[in-house]
C-alpha cells in the first residue's frame, strides 16, 4: 500500500516537492504530537517570559526550516507538479 | 614522507598538535573532582558548549564521506546536518531537563532508576561495546587519513594520535576536552569556509561555480527512493528521526557536554544555536570539497576521483597553496581528534560510574577521579587494540557497525516510551529491547526480507534495506513494549520522581532541595566579593540585590567571574544563605572561592538558577 502511493505520488510530484511534503508532514505530525506532550505535561512553565520564548523559538524554527527547503526548491523546480 | 606536503604545511600541522596539547594541559589543571572530569563542573554558558559542539558533531570521517557525497549528490549532502528540528521539543522539553535535574550521569544509569538492573546491565553492555569500538575506529580512520595524506604507516598514525589525545584529555577530562574542542571548532569553521571561498575563487567566481553544478546537484534533498546508499526517505526515517535521537539522546559523549552547561536554560539555548545556526554552517564545511570537484569537472578536470583517493583531498590538493594546505589537514585533524576525545571521556564515565562504582563502592571523590583517569587510558588502549583487528578484517568493522545501527531503534524507543510514558512497565522495557533488537537483527536475512518491504516505500533491497530496517525495528518495538506494558504491573509514579515528563517538576524539586523559584532569572552587575566563615555551598547576598533579583534564601545560585568572555570557566553554583546589610559585596566561603577559581581583586556577577 505504501508502495503505491509512493509510485501515485511520484507522477504527480517531483522528487524534491514529494520528499518536501513528506518531511514537514511526518516530522511535523512528530514535532508538533511532542510540543503538545510537553505543554501538556506541563513541561513549560507559562509564567516565565525564558520559557514561553522557547515554545516561539522551537515553532519558529520548524517554519524556518520548512520554508527555506520550499524557496530552494520553487527557485530550483518552480511550482509543485510534475 | 609525502610529497604532496610542503615543509610549511608539515610546520602547521606540528605546531597545531603543540597548540592542542597545550590546551588540554592548561585548562586540565581546573579539574579537581570527578565532576570537573565528566561534567566540567556544570558551569559553562551556552555559547561554549555549542560552539565546542561543533567539532564533536563533525566526526571522523565527515570531511572525506561528505565531499564524496556532495560530488555525487550535490547539496542534497547537506540533508544530514539539517533534519535534526523535529525532535527539539522531545529534547528540549523532555529529555535534557530529566537528565540534569536528575544528575544522570550516563545512560545506563537512567535506565536502572527509570526501569530496573537487568536493563541496565544490558544498555551497559551495548554502550560499553559501542563506545570501545566506535573509538577504534576513530583511531583507524585518522590513521588511514594520515597514510592518505602523509604517507605515515597506519598503526603508527594510530598510536601517535592517541598518545596525544590522552596527553591533553587524561588530568583535564570534560574540562580539557570541552576547551580545546571550542579551539577545533575555530579551526575547523575557519578552514572549512576558507576552502569554499578558495575553492569558488578557483572556478572562476560564484556564477562559474554554479552554473558548473548540474541541475541534480542544486536541489535540497535526495531522490525520493534511489539509489539504495543515499535516498530521501532512508535519510528521513534512518538520520532525521533515528539518527539524530541516538546522537543527542544516547550519544554519551554528547549527553556529557551538554550536562556542562550552568542550567538548563542555557542547555537549550546551547542546543537550539547549534541546530539552527551552526549545523547547517557545519554541513556546508564538510561538503563544499564535493561540489567544488563536481563544478571543476564541468570545466574540464580531467579525472573522476580515485576510490582510494577522496574527493576531498584531490580537490584540496588543487585550490589551496603550501600552509594552507597544512591548516586544512589540521582542521581535517580537529574534526577526527575532537570526536575521539569525547568518546573517551564517554567510556571513563561509563566505566566510573556504571562498572567502577558498582564494583568498588563507598571510596572518596578523589579515588574515582583517579579511577577515571586510568579509564580513559584504558579505553584508548583498548580501541588502539582494534585498529590492527579492524585493518587485517573490515568485515569485523562493517560488522560492528551494521549490529548497533539495527539495534539503536529498538533502544530508542525503550527510552522514548520511558521517558514519555509513566505507564511503560519495567518489563516491558526489558524485553521489548531484548525482542525488538533480535527481530530486527534476524531480518538480516534475505528470506526475512518482505518483513521490511511493506514499509519500504519503494525503496530496492540492492544494499540490504541499510535505512528501512530501522523502520521497521521502530514499529516492532513499539508493539512489543505496548503489548508486554498492558499485561505487566507498572511502577507507581511516585516511584519515578523526575524520570519521565509526567514527573518531571518533581525532579526539578529534588533537584534544587526545595521549591523552584519561578521568577524570571536576572543577572546582577558586577560586584566584589569576600570570604568568611558561612557553609561552603552557600553565598550571602545584599538584601537589596536579593530584592532586585527576586532572589529567596535556599535558592539556587550562579557566581561567576565578571569577564564574560571567560564562559564561564571560573564560577560556582551555592545556596542563598540569609541575606546581609553590606551593600555591593558578595560575601563567600574560601572552599567556594577555590572551587570556582576566583581571583580575589576581581568582581563577579549572581545570577538566580531556580
Amino acid at each position: 500500500m505504501i508502495d503505491q502511493f509512493v509510485v501515485f505520488a511520484r507522477t504527480v510530484l517531483s522528487d524534491n516537492w514529494f520528499a518536501w511534503f513528506y518531511q514537514y508532514l511526518f516530522g511535523g505530525l512528530f514535532f508538533f504530537s511532542s510540543l503538545w506532550l510537553a505543554l501538556r505535561a506541563g513541561m513549560v512553565y507559562k509564567g516565565l517570559r525564558a520559557d514561553r520564548r522557547i515554545i516561539w523559538v522551537l515553532v519558529a524554527g520548524f517554519f524556518l526550516f520548512a520554508g527555506i527547503h520550499l524557496i530552494w526548491i520553487y527557485s530550483v523546480e518552480g511550482f509543485p507538479g510534475k | 614522507m609525502s610529497d604532496s606536503l610542503h615543509t610549511l604545511d608539515y610546520t602547521v600541522i606540528i605546531l597545531y598538535f603543540a597548540a592542542i596539547v597545550a590546551c588540554g594541559i592548561y585548562f586540565g589543571r581546573y579539574t579537581k573532582s570527578t565532576a570537573d572530569f565528566f561534567f566540567g563542573g556544570q558551569r559553562f554558558v551556552w555559547w561554549l558548549v555549542a560552539a565546542s559542539c561543533i567539532a564533536t558533531l563533525v566526526g571522523s570521517y565527515s570531511f572525506i564521506n561528505y565531499s564524496d557525497l556532495g560530488y555525487d549528490s550535490g547539496l542534497a549532502s547537506m540533508t544530514y546536518y539539517t533534519n535534526d528540528w523535529f525532535i527539539m521539543p522531545l529534547f528540549l522539553l523532555g529529555w535534557f531537563p530529566i537528565i540534569y535535574f536528575n544528575r544522570i550521569s550516563t545512560i545506563p544509569e537512567y535506565f536502572e532508576r527509570r526501569f530496573d538492573r537487568r536493563t541496565r546491565f544490558m544498555v551497559l553492555i551495548l554502550i560499553v561495546l559501542y563506545l570501545v569500538g566506535y573509538i577504534g575506529m576513530n583511531l583507524q580512520t585518522i590513521a588511514v587519513v594520515l597514510n592518505r595524506v602523509i604517507g605515515m604507516p597506519i598503526l603508527l598514525g594510530a598510536v601517535i594520535v592517541a598518545i596525544i589525545s590522552l596527553a591533553y584529555m587524561h588530568s583535564g577530562g570534560q574540562m580539557s576536552v570541552l576547551m580545546t574542542d571550542l579551539f577545533q571548532s575555530m579551526i575547523l569553521l575557519v578552514a572549512g569556509i576558507g576552502i569554499f571561498i578558495l575553492g569558488i575563487h578557483h572556478v572562476g567566481g560564484w556564477d562559474a561555480f554554479w552554473n558548473g553544478l548540474p541541475a541534480t546537484h542544486k536541489v535540497p534533498f535526495p531522490q525520493f527512493n534511489e539509489p539504495a546508499n543515499f535516498h530521501f526517505i532512508g535519510t528521513f526515517w534512518g538520520d532525521a528521526l533515528s539518527g539524530t535521537v541516538a546522537f543527542f539522546f544516547i550519544n554519551q559523549g554528547i549527553i556529557l557536554r551538554f550536562l556542562s552547561v550552568k542550567s538548563v536554560h542555557d542547555g537549550r539555548k546551547a542546543m537550539i544555536v547549534m541546530v539552527l545556526v551552526l549545523m547547517p554552517i557545519a554541513a556546508i564545511v564538510v561538503s563544499n570539497g564535493g561540489w567544488v570537484g563536481k563544478s571543476m569537472q564541468t570545466y574540464g578536470w580531467p579525472e573522476a576521483p580515485e576510490k582510494a583517493k577522496s574527493v576531498f583531498v584531490m580537490v584540496m590538493q588543487i585550490i589551496t597553496q603550501p600552509g594552507v594546505f597544512g591548516l586544512v589537514i589540521a582542521a581535517l585533524l580537529a574534526a577526527l581528534m575532537s570526536t575521539l576525545d569525547t568518546l573517551i571521556n564517554a567510556v571513563s564515565a561509563v566505566g566510573v560510574n556504571d562498572i567502577w562504582k558498582a564494583v568498588v563502592p563507598g571510596k572518596d571523590d578523589k579515588y574515582y577521579l583517579h579511577a577515571a583517569r586510568l579509564a580513559a587510558v584504558g579505553a584508548t588502549l583498548l580501541g588502539l587494540v582494534l585498529v590492527p583487528i579492524f585493518e587485517l578484517d573490515d568485515q569485523i568493522y562493517t560488522a560492528h557497525s551494521k549490529f548497533f545501527t539495527t539495534i539503536l531503534p529498538s533502544l530508542i524507543v525503550v527510552l522514548l516510551m520511558g521517558v514519555l510514558w509513566s505507564r511503560f512497565t519495567s518489563a516491558a522495557a526489558f524485553w521489548a529491547l531484548l525482542l525488538g533488537s533480535i527481530l530486527t537483527l534476524v531480518t538480516h536475512h534475505k528470506s526475512l526480507y518482505f518483513l521490511i518491504e511493506p514499509l519500504a516505500h519503494g525503496v530496492p533491497p540492492d544494499k540490504g534495506y541499510i535505512y528501512m530496517r530501522g523502520l521497521f525495528g521502530t514499529l516492532v518495538t513499539v508493539v512489543l513494549g505496548v503489548g508486554i506494558t498492558l499485561f505487566t504491573k507498572p511502577r507507581p509514579k511516585s516511584d519515578l520522581p523526575g524520570l519521565c515528563i509526567a514527573t518531571l517538576s518533581e525532579g526539578m524539586r529534588l533537584f534544587k532541595g526545595g521549591e523552584p523559584n519561578r521568577s524570571e532569572p536576572k543577572t546582577s552587575s558586577p560586584l566584589q566579593f569576600r570570604t568568611d566563615a558561612i557553609g561552603a555551598d552557600r553565598v550571602r547576598l545584599p538584601v537589596e540585590l536579593m530584592d532586585e533579583l527576586s532572589i529567596q534564601e535556599g535558592d539556587l545560585i550562579y557566581v561567576s567571574d565578571a569577564r564574560r568572555w571567560l564562559g564561564g570557566l571560573r564560577s560556582v553554583h551555592l545556596k542563598a544563605d540569609a541575606p546581609h546589610q553590606e551593600t555591593g559585596v558578595v560575601i563567600l566561603h574560601d572552599e567556594a572561592v577555590d572551587r570556582a577559581n576566583f581571583s580575589i581583586e576581581l568582581p563577579v556577577t549572581v545570577e538566580k538558577i531556580l
